[in-house]
């Protein structure tokens, strides 16, 4: 019997509609790891699931902690920019809460980088 | 029945329980108690077998510490982190993208103190209210 769910498929579809294709044809939406050529990508890693709800000896309701990482090669900051076009489109989508954005700094390498925490619940 | 019937009695059980729950000392245990599970959590996660690391050594679990500011006006507050020896501790945390000669960039990331609370901070509330369920028992 089903015990959890993945987050996966539901982080990625909240957040492919943000990006335009990389030049190899791809969305920079990768989970964990993201090698491919954009200079803007996101990777998501939905590392911690736990039962919120439990009912009839299986979880109903599970409760997901994860990680959103976003890397640029610009300041993406600002008003309308693409760290809080992540923010809406993260929190428009269903069972899915951000609670916490981190500026998390810019590397050696000129990578900005911008951490996004969120919670998201889901029925088993 | 009148009303100051028993009304003084339960007024100063009240004021007791106030000064129970503002004193340092209950306060501090409290704090102590509620951060030991996530902590504890934390060391598990970041140690060999915690399966966050990809070779954990125990260098950074033993680095794990809970710390209560020696600022007077946050004595309702305890840090959790890492001390000097476990300085990676919040690289790892945060993740970084890692940079090797002949390799594509690497992210790395091993979030240890968050995934730590979120799966004790229901352990760290019941121990916090056994703190101060103790602490007021005489009064009961």
């Amino acid at each position: 019997m089903k015990s959890f769910t993945s987050f996966n498929k539901r982080i990625r579809a909240a957040l492919v509609p943000v990006f335009n294709d990389d030049d190899d044809g791809n969305a920079p939406v990768a989970h964990l790891q993201y090698s491919g050529p954009a200079n803007q990508y996101v990777i998501f890693n939905a590392g911690q699931t736990m039962p919120e709800v439990f009912g009839s000896g299986n979880n109903r309701v599970v409760r997901g902690y994860a990680y959103i990482d976003y890397f640029s090669k610009t300041d993406d900051s600002g008003v309308g920019s693409k760290v809080s076009q992540i923010e809406t489109a993260l929190n428009g989508a269903d069972g899915f809460k951000v609670t916490q954005v981190t500026e998390v700094g810019r590397d050696e390498a000129g990578w900005y980088h911008t951490e996004f925490s969120l919670t998201v619940t889901g029925h088993v | 029945m009148a009303r100051g019937d028993g009304f003084a009695e339960f007024n100063d059980m009240l004021k007791k329980i106030s000064l129970k729950v503002k004193d340092p000392v209950v306060r501090e245990q409290a704090l102590e108690a509620m951060a030991k599970p996530i902590v504890d959590e934390a060391k598990r996660l970041a140690g060999p077998g915690g399966g966050v690391m990809d070779r954990p050594t125990g260098k950074l679990a033993d680095s794990i510490v809970a710390e209560i500011p020696s600022d007077l006006m946050k004595k309702s507050q305890i840090d959790i982190g890492w001390t000097e020896s476990g300085w990676y501790g919040v690289k790892l945390e945060k993740g970084y993208l890692h940079y090797a000669k002949h390799k594509p960039r690497e992210f790395i990331k091993r979030p240890q103190i968050r995934p730590a609370y979120n799966a004790k901070r229901s352990a760290a509330a019941d121990a916090a209210i056994k703190v101060l369920r103790k602490a007021l028992e005489p009064i009961d």
